[in-house]
């Protein structure tokens, strides 16, 4: 009832297309780093305080385990997706209510990604362009990759990976020799509770996971998908400890409270005497457009094929075009970039939904009821 | 055919966009720009609660022939900061930009208010690095020290930035760059030290030394340069020092190049206690008076009681310093405390208290070397 005609075109893809599960990591690498590049780790912080790193390791551990719970829920159903399988699984009129749950969940995020894009180029990199040329640039490029199907946006990740790590990498490097230990004493100065409260916020800023229950009919075989999922959400437990380590560690976590983008602000620390560039923020640039581009491309796949698929449309290019001038369009709804500060703050509640409870209740239903897609 | 033409279209129309658009708006025209490298801070004689802001500027035409200093100096009055920025655009032909801001100085009267009043602009800034170097001016206006001529560099900036640079080989003054002097004061509730700048004797020139004692967010005192050479022996913080101590009538001057510092709170029945212990390592850079064979270790060995001895007492001077002359606890006993022991930290007025708390100090100097050093 619920199979729109595009999406489910494309999951029939012949098998010599399909793509070697190894690929997941890179997925996953790319579609769950965005933004936070910039605001990390000043929410686990604000709970957390200086024990926001313990609180990410924690975090990490349920990372892990919602990786192990996607993969096992797509190796059940390789040749569907979520939004295909959940309707044998949970019948169709509540399947089709969390499918909207989903593409919600998907239009907010878009939104919230659109606005944050506007607010770095209007502080940072163009802040006399009107926002909306950057804007449309982005969308425009989205528009290009999605109409082409997860396929060739997976193509794109892989060609885009290494913009996103290798600048990275000298940074971080860089950042650690100057980063102060003292800061993380005492250890554990208000207990436990914050520390977990920080390690479920965490979980739950691991938006773009999801993209496993989408990718099992484009991989040739999702059983094998397991090992490098951990890959994958393991670099980027990795990434986001060392960022938040070189955070805490060289400004500290009362400045990360009161700064309004942590990452940025910690970069500019970094000094390297006689190296003809004096700041290194320029490294931390080509590695955010990467990630807030890429990721602004897998959501308005998800969200457009999403939308094909629930209300049984044909027209991917109009729908596509039409999601991304929706996102444009709630980008003016949220009037102050405060807002959509507060907004990043509780969408851990959403997230933690959509990534892990309605995927965790799917495959007990799967089980229980004994539901098995064709392999 | 068509469907081709029209593909064709749309990348001629995304090409023209993408070459036609970008940098309309965003020009960043080097030649219309006015770096500014460092500010002064004082008060103003205009009215209360204003600030006199200098501005030390780079000068690109200086810079080019070789001036020096090739910086031109304005001075603006403003009740805020970003007033007295926008007060000086009136008159500066060049959009003012703060990518190579590296120095704030701030005159003595300025710096007995609130600092965090002070810091906000720079903090919020986003074109600003934190990692700009501070300097407060004893006996002085900040705009005095950025009028002076730089000696070895370009600019006042430069000079200071140099200055500040040498921090690890000297132990006659203290401070850093600025997140690192945040974040002391923000571990010690406000309290703590910042880096000096005074004249010199003739007022030619700008000397780097002793220190700026906070407390509360405000300076209410002064270390000078032998006073935080005693407190650099307990703070973590240049490892080299250099003092000369009497054994019998000989004077030798010991270079500290290896320094470890413990700082050990004790509570014992609901009292606060702490053991404070030093080892330090060196060598002998010089002898005056009579020239003892220091190839013979008992007189290495009663060289190094003295030299002990000497240091200790640098130390329970630096202590009496600031647990009595001031009371505030800027050596950072009270963090030492709460990294142990946090809940006993929170449950005290750690201010109030300070003064009266005992430090046990155990010092231990050991000679490297007596007959070369580098």
């Amino acid at each position: 009832m619920f199979e729109g005609v595009a999406m489910i075109n494309e999951t029939k893809i012949k098998i010599s297309d399909k793509m070697d599960p190894r690929v997941i990591a890179i997925v996953i690498i790319i579609a769950v780093i965005e933004f936070e590049l910039f605001v990390y780790p000043k929410n686990i912080v604000m709970v957390a305080d200086r024990d926001a790193w313990l609180s990410i390791v924690l975090g990490s551990i349920i990372s892990n385990m919602g990786t192990w719970l996607l993969v096992k829920l797509a190796a059940r159903f390789p040749q569907e997706n979520l939004f295909q399988y959940q309707q044998r699984i949970l019948g169709k009129y509540m399947a089709f209510f969390i499918s909207l749950g989903y593409l919600l969940f998907w239009l907010v995020f878009l939104v919230m990604l659109l606005k944050d894009t506007v607010a770095a180029n209007k502080l940072i990199f163009l802040p006399k362009t009107p926002f909306l040329v950057p804007l449309l640039f982005f969308a425009i490029g989205a528009f290009w990759l999605a109409s082409y199907g997860l396929a060739a946006v997976i193509r794109f990740f892989q060609i885009m990976l290494p913009f996103l790590i290798i600048p990275l990498l000298p940074i971080y490097f860089l950042a650690f020799r100057i980063v102060e230990w003292d800061y993380f004493q005492p250890i554990l100065s208000n207990g436990w509770v914050p520390v977990l409260k920080g390690a479920v916020l965490y979980a739950g800023a691991i938006q773009g996971l999801e993209i496993v229950l989408f990718l099992s009919p484009f991989l040739w075989d999702v059983k094998k998908a397991l090992v490098p999922g951990l890959i994958g959400i393991n670099t980027v437990n990795i990434l986001a400890l060392s960022h938040s380590v070189i955070a805490i560690g060289i400004i500290g976590a009362d400045r990360i409270k009161q700064s309004l983008w942590p990452g940025i602000d910690t970069i500019q620390l970094i000094s390297l005497p006689g190296f003809p560039v004096e700041r290194f923020e320029l490294f931390f640039t080509l590695p955010w457009i990467t990630a807030v581009f890429t990721t602004i491309c897998l959501i308005t796949y998800l969200l457009s094929y999403g939308v094909l698929q629930v209300f049984h449309i044909n027209w991917p290019r109009g729908i596509i075009m039409f999601m991304l001038l929706a996102a444009i369009f709630g980008t003016y709804l949220i009037p102050r970039y405060v807002v959509s500060l507060l907004m990043r703050d509780y969408f851990y509640i959403p997230t933690l939904t959509f990534i892990y409870l309605v995927p965790a209740l799917t495959l007990l239903g799967a089980v229980f009821r004994e539901k098995r897609g064709d392999s | 055919m068509k469907r081709s033409g029209i593909k064709i279209g749309v990348v001629m129309i995304i090409f023209c966009i993408l070459f036609g658009l970008t940098g309309c708006w965003d020009v960043r025209d080097i030649s219309k720009i006015a770096f500014v490298t460092a500010i002064g801070l004082d008060k103003s004689q205009i009215s209360d609660g204003y600030y006199r802001v200098t501005f030390e500027i780079i000068a690109p035409e200086k810079l080019k022939s070789g001036k020096r200093p090739a910086t031109i100096i304005e001075a603006v009055d403003g009740q805020s900061i970003g007033e007295a920025i926008e007060k000086l655009q009136t008159r500066m032909p060049r959009v003012i930009n703060f990518d190579h801001f590296r120095v704030l100085i701030v005159g003595e009267e300025q710096c007995k208010e609130d600092f965090r009043d002070i810091i906000s602009y720079f903090q919020k800034n986003i074109d600003i690095a934190l990692r700009f170097r501070i300097g407060l001016v004893q006996n002085g206006r900040a705009e005095d020290i950025l009028n002076y001529k730089p000696r070895f560099h370009r600019t006042i900036a430069g000079e200071y930035v140099a200055l500040t640079e040498l921090d690890n080989d000297n132990s006659l003054s203290y401070g850093g760059a600025f997140y690192k002097f945040m974040q002391d004061m923000q571990n010690n509730q406000g309290n703590g030290l910042a880096c000096r700048v005074t004249k010199n004797g003739q007022g030619q020139m700008m000397v780097r030394h002793g220190s700026a004692v906070f407390k509360n967010w405000k300076v209410v005192g002064w270390l000078n340069n032998e006073e935080i050479q005693e407190a650099n022996w307990i703070m973590d913080h240049n490892p080299t020092t250099v003092i000369a101590s009497n054994k019998g009538q000989t004077t030798y001057t010991y270079h500290a190049n290896r320094k470890a510092v413990h700082i050990n709170p004790e509570v014992t029945k609901g009292k606060i206690s702490f053991t404070l212990r030093i080892n330090v390592m060196g060598d002998i850079i010089e002898q005056k008076g009579e020239h003892e064979d220091l190839s013979k270790l008992e007189n290495v060995a009663s060289l190094e009681k003295i030299l002990t001895q000497d240091i200790e007492q640098q130390v329970k001077q630096a202590l009496d310093k600031s647990q009595n002359y001031f009371g505030v606890d800027y050596l950072g006993l009270g963090h030492e405390l709460y990294k142990k022991n946090p809940k006993i930290f929170r449950s005290l007025d750690w201010n109030a208290i300070y003064p009266q708390v005992p430090v046990k100090v155990i010092v231990q100097a050991k000679i490297d070397t007596f007959g070369a050093f580098k």
